[in-house]
């Protein structure tokens, strides 16, 4: 199982953010993204997660482990990489009309998952709030029920997008838990933030403001 | 073995021609011998096919003088049609082939359709007056013409609406190309309700007399001409406008990059 | 398939919850009826000669006001986006919010095109058959405006575009259904041609166009 990522580069509008960007994750590993604001964090998460596609490279994600299969075709390791991701970015995902609970039990229909909700809801610290319209949630208490998304199906890529903005300690703490949680079960995660967070990351990419641009190829 | 190198290269050279056609600083380059003589044909295609239309066209026994409209409506129409398959293929390629100068082609033709087309509505309309004593009847081919019209201005609001480029271009590139496919069914539709009152496409089956053919292809090759010299020119400013505003953009991102330096060794 | 119905159910459930649309779409379509006649004058054998294709006229415009929401509430709330991270591909998904929009606004205005046609001195004999013909031809206009919804997502000006660039689309299912309503009463039996042409420019429309949505769908998000 591998997430690979080789000669990305990136524009956002007519501005060139990333170039000839690599690398790869392993089961269990995971990447901080971190550089000042409008560097391009949120663009390489988003184009991992298939909204944005790269100017030039490639994306590919391997689920099979073993090679050695006869009937193993190159093709069957290009997989949807889509079907694989959890995505946490600056919009939580949830419906302000419905209450916590119907929005939990969407995405769990949505999902064809069958895990225990009651469960979730506890380790989010939502009991309370199950039959409150989400629109009438906190901040925090949105982001949260955004953040739950996470345990309700297992699905082994995780991109978090500033998972803990809004977030007070001990929420960011039930943040961290999962994600080292999902790590332990072999799990991949990318995560952009500029808050540290206590997940031990094996790998490290500093984005920089200076990318030369490529004026000449913008007719 | 031989003969498949051969295609490859055949192929790959015709691939290659493509590529430089397609490439906006050769473009800029060759439409600049192009234009000139494009201009000229349409000029004096222009001054010869009026000629004919206002001297030489015998008048005709049913519809008398308003006949000569004809040879200023009928061409408009087919250069309307011409200028929607124009914008529809370059919607086309935009989206397959990814090609800019594609976009840069969609765009600057779907004023010029929408002119014309309009024009086309317009002498339409006048030419209707005399015949059926009225300036708009709901007949198939007026419908189908203002449905047309009604894309054309669609296509440039859409576009016109969505502030960055690329995707302007992109969404737009959709319409047109769902346009193509809606537009004869709609033509059906509105086929099948009313049987219609305007003549049936009679260029081709010898119901109008050579002496209105000649200046009418003249008038044809004209406006087909006068499209394209302006759909060119259009191209090449549309091209100059997105270079000014790249180096606009490149001048504002140095200046901003040298105001981080300065503040760097400021602090 | 389990994300199809969960969708559906969703989409079900909130526009019976926020309300607001198909009260919009209903109120509109009243009042369209009202003022047609105050305008015309109340000259029962006109009205009656132009209620099919009033009645399909408001209906058509009706509907267009709330196609402007199809998307849009998704797509601001970043649930559209999450969606497109399931097995069932964008399409389907297109798919059953368009029939979602359906369900909820076109199946009641349908019902209530009836009592319109009352408004417009249409001949209670008619009734049935307009009721039949919305339902079988709305489902055109649902999956056509799936286009124009997603084409002008986003847009600030999006719910004002939306009508210029998707009315001309609905031109044959304006023309066959009036037809099909015209045709019942004037030429008995000879409405059952344009209802077919009807039908067939719904399923068209139920295949092919949520293969253009998508597409537009992909490059708004």
């Amino acid at each position: 199982m591998a997430l690979k990522i080789e000669e990305i580069s990136l524009k956002r509008g007519n501005r060139l953010l990333i170039k000839d960007l690599n690398f790869s994750l392993k089961k269990g590993e995971s990447l901080l993204i971190t550089g000042p604001n409008g560097v391009g964090k949120t663009t390489l998460i988003r184009s991992i997660a298939g909204f944005i596609e790269p100017l030039t490279g490639k994306i590919t994600y391997h689920h099979q482990t073993q090679t050695n299969n006869q009937s193993h075709k190159p093709e069957d390791d290009d997989e949807n990489i889509r079907e694989h991701i959890h995505y946490i970015g600056h919009k939580n995902g949830i419906r302000t009309s419905l209450t916590v609970l119907e929005n939990l039990e969407f995405w769990q229909s949505f999902f064809g998952s069958v895990t225990d909700l009651k469960k979730i809801i506890k380790t989010y610290f939502l009991e309370s709030l199950i039959n409150i319209p989400a629109g009438y949630l906190s901040a925090g208490q949105k982001r949260r029920l955004g953040l739950a998304r996470l345990s309700i199906i297992e699905r082994p890529i995780w991109l978090l997008d500033e998972p803990t903005v809004s977030l007070d300690e001990m929420s960011a703490k039930i943040v961290a838990n999962a994600a080292n949680d999902h790590l332990k079960k072999g799990g991949i995660l990318v995560a952009a933030t500029h808050i540290p967070l206590e997940i031990p990351f094996t790998q490290h990419i500093q984005l920089s403001k200076n990318i030369e641009q490529d004026w000449e190829d913008i007719i | 073995m031989n003969t498949k190198t051969e295609n490859l290269s055949l192929w790959n050279r015709i691939g290659n021609l493509f590529n430089f056609l397609a490439n906006p600083s050769q473009f800029i380059k060759y439409s600049a011998y192009i234009l000139p003589w494009l201009g000229i044909i349409s000029l004096i295609g222009f001054a010869t096919g009026l000629y004919y239309t206002f001297f030489k066209t015998p008048l005709d026994e049913e519809m008398g003088s308003t006949v000569i409209i004809m040879f200023v409506h009928v061409p408009a129409a087919w250069i309307a049609m011409m200028s929607y398959a124009i914008v529809a293929t370059s919607s086309i390629g935009l989206l397959i082939w990814r090609h800019p100068l594609a976009d840069v082609s969609a765009k600057a033709a779907a004023p010029l359709g929408a002119t014309i087309t309009f024009l086309c509505l317009v002498t339409g309309s006048l030419w209707g007056r005399p015949d059926w004593g009225t300036y708009w009847q709901w007949d198939l081919r007026m419908t189908s013409v203002l449905i047309l019209f009604l894309l054309f201005i669609g296509l440039i609001t859409l576009r016109s609406s969505i502030e960055e480029e690329t995707q302007a271009g992109k969404i737009t590139a959709l319409l047109a190309i769902v346009g193509i496919v809606l537009l004869p069914i709609i033509k059906y539709s509105v086929e099948w309700q009313q049987s219609s009152l305007h003549q049936k496409a009679g260029i081709f089956e010898g119901q109008v007399a050579t002496d209105f053919l000649i200046p009418l292809f003249i008038m044809a090759i004209s406006y087909t001409t006068l499209f394209f010299y302006l759909h060119m020119k259009a191209m090449r400013a549309e091209i100059y406008r997105r270079r000014t505003i790249s180096q606009q953009r490149k001048h504002a991102f140095d200046a901003t990059r040298k105001e981080e330096e300065n503040l760097d060794r400021v602090s | 398939m389990s994300a199809f119905f969960a969708l559906l159910k969703r989409d079900i459930l909130l526009s019976i919850r926020e309300g607001g649309t198909i009260g919009i779409a209903l109120g509109f379509n009243l009042i369209v009826v009202t003022i047609l006649p105050l305008g015309i004058g109340p000259d029962q054998n006109l009205l009656n000669q132009i209620a099919p294709g009033a009645l399909w006229v408001t209906l058509l415009l009706s509907l267009l006001l709330s196609l402007d929401r199809l998307f849009l509430t998704d797509y601001e709330e970043g649930t559209l986006e999450l969606m497109t991270h399931s097995e069932i591909p964008l399409e389907l998904i297109v798919v059953a919010k368009a029939l979602a929009h359906w369900l909820t606004v076109a199946v009641p205005l349908a019902i209530m095109a009836p009592v319109l046609g009352l408004l417009m001195n249409l001949s209670p004999s008619q009734f049935g058959i307009l009721t039949l013909s919305a339902l079988i031809g709305t489902p055109a206009l649902s999956f056509l405006g799936a286009i124009g919804a997603a084409l002008t997502l986003g847009l600030k000006r999006g719910g004002l575009l939306l009508p210029l660039l998707i009315l001309p689309f609905f031109i044959p299912t304006l023309i066959f259904g009036v037809s099909t309503t015209t045709g019942f009463l004037f030429t008995s039996g000879n409405y059952e041609s344009s209802l077919a042409l009807l039908a067939a420019i719904s399923i068209s429309a139920i295949v092919l166009a949520p293969f253009p949505t998508a597409w537009a769908l992909r490059f708004n998000l």
